[in-house]
């Protein structure tokens, strides 16, 4: 019994150095303090400090936005790209900076419609927020 | 001996395999102008020796929904994924990633991608006419080219504020059009929303819609 517990305390010292070794040197090792923001992302607390006006856009599904969305946030999808482009424009104004969201870090609405009002509408001031209405949610809890 | 057991325990996570096993992990779709939606089957079988059922199937995207015959599949048996992508008015590479857990501890999560490339069926210089504060108040260019495989004729053309003129030529038949807009000579602020109706698709033609402001 002590034998196996030698061996096994053995097995986990041995991975746990080979982790910190890697950890430490491998020059692809991933930096846990530092957040990587995609080109065109912002941080939320960003955002928030910005001084320039803010127009936010949620870009996730229609029963979503009806469900709960960030205060002031105007609907803009890909499901009715037409429509709600009209509405978005009703609000839009030079000097605000467009800040669009969708669920996660993991989906790609919001780059789409970023994208899209940037190559339509040649607007530069355009933003995605990183972590989406999840980070959102998470920050107001 | 220990050596061995060792490199087996450390390597152990390498070797383990799920029991469904996919065909195709991604799928390519075909689109075609007009379509509304796109479907693909995303098939599978079990090849391990013990049932498994399927806990839950989700999309990246709302406009992705799946549907499967049953939930458990004995070992053997065969089945399908079928993925039902709602166009809308997308355009461009669509890559949606549909994440499937299982039941079985040994390996429970696939990701299947769904990709379809929508090509625009207009090309269009801009959306948004924009006269800033200090600048002259000179005629600008809508220019819309429709995709050289479908000819598309412009129907009907609205404007919201009679104040903006407009002068529009069809350069090529069905392929380009050029919308001059003349937004006048007073200096005031104000705004239009100028819709252009085309005749495709039939049964739902599409409407373009174009922002105009004088700051």
């Amino acid at each position: 019994m002590n034998q196996f517990i030698k061996e096994t305390g053995l097995i986990c010292l041995i991975a746990l150095f080979l982790g910190l070794l890697t950890w430490s040197f491998h020059p692809g090792a991933p930096d846990f303090h530092k957040i990587d923001l995609e080109d065109g992302e912002i941080l939320l607390k960003t955002a928030l400090e910005s001084a320039d006006p803010l127009l936010w856009v949620d870009a996730r599904s229609k029963d979503n936005f009806e469900l709960d969305h960030i205060p002031g946030a105007i609907l803009l999808n890909e499901d009715d790209w037409e429509y709600l482009l009209a509405e978005f424009m009703e609000k839009w104004g030079p000097d605000q900076k467009v800040i669009v969201y969708c669920d996660s870090r993991l989906c790609r609405a919001s780059k789409n419609v970023a994208q899209r009002l940037q190559d339509e509408l040649q607007l530069n001031n355009v933003y995605t927020l990183h972590g989406g209405w999840e980070t959102w949610t998470s920050e107001q809890n | 001996m220990k050596i061995f057991s060792l490199i087996l325990v450390l390597c152990s996570p390498l070797l383990l395999q799920g029991q469904m096993q996919f065909q195709e992990i991604k799928n390519q779709a075909n689109y075609k102008f007009g379509d509304k939606e796109v479907r693909r089957i995303f098939k599978f079988n079990n090849d391990g020796d013990y049932p498994v059922t399927f806990n839950s199937i989700t999309s990246s995207c709302g406009c992705t929904t799946t549907s499967l015959e049953k939930m458990t599949y004995l070992p053997g048996e065969e089945g399908e994924i079928e993925a039902i992508f709602t166009i809308g008015q997308r355009e461009g590479l669509q890559r949606k990633k549909i994440t499937v857990l299982t039941d079985d501890t040994d390996f429970s999560r696939y990701e299947l991608i769904l990709e379809v490339n929508i090509p625009k069926i207009a090309e269009i210089n801009t959306r948004l006419l924009y006269w800033k504060k200090d600048e002259r108040l000179d005629p600008k260019t809508i220019t819309i080219d429709f995709h050289p495989d479908e000819p598309i004729k412009i129907t009907d053309v609205k404007m919201s504020n009679e104040s903006f003129k407009l002068d529009m030529n069809e350069v090529l038949t069905g392929k380009q059009y050029i919308i001059s807009v003349d937004p006048g000579t007073a200096r005031n602020s104000k705004n239009g929303n100028l819709l252009v109706k085309t005749d495709f698709p039939k049964d739902n033609p599409k409407i373009y819609f174009f922002h105009l402001r004088v700051q």
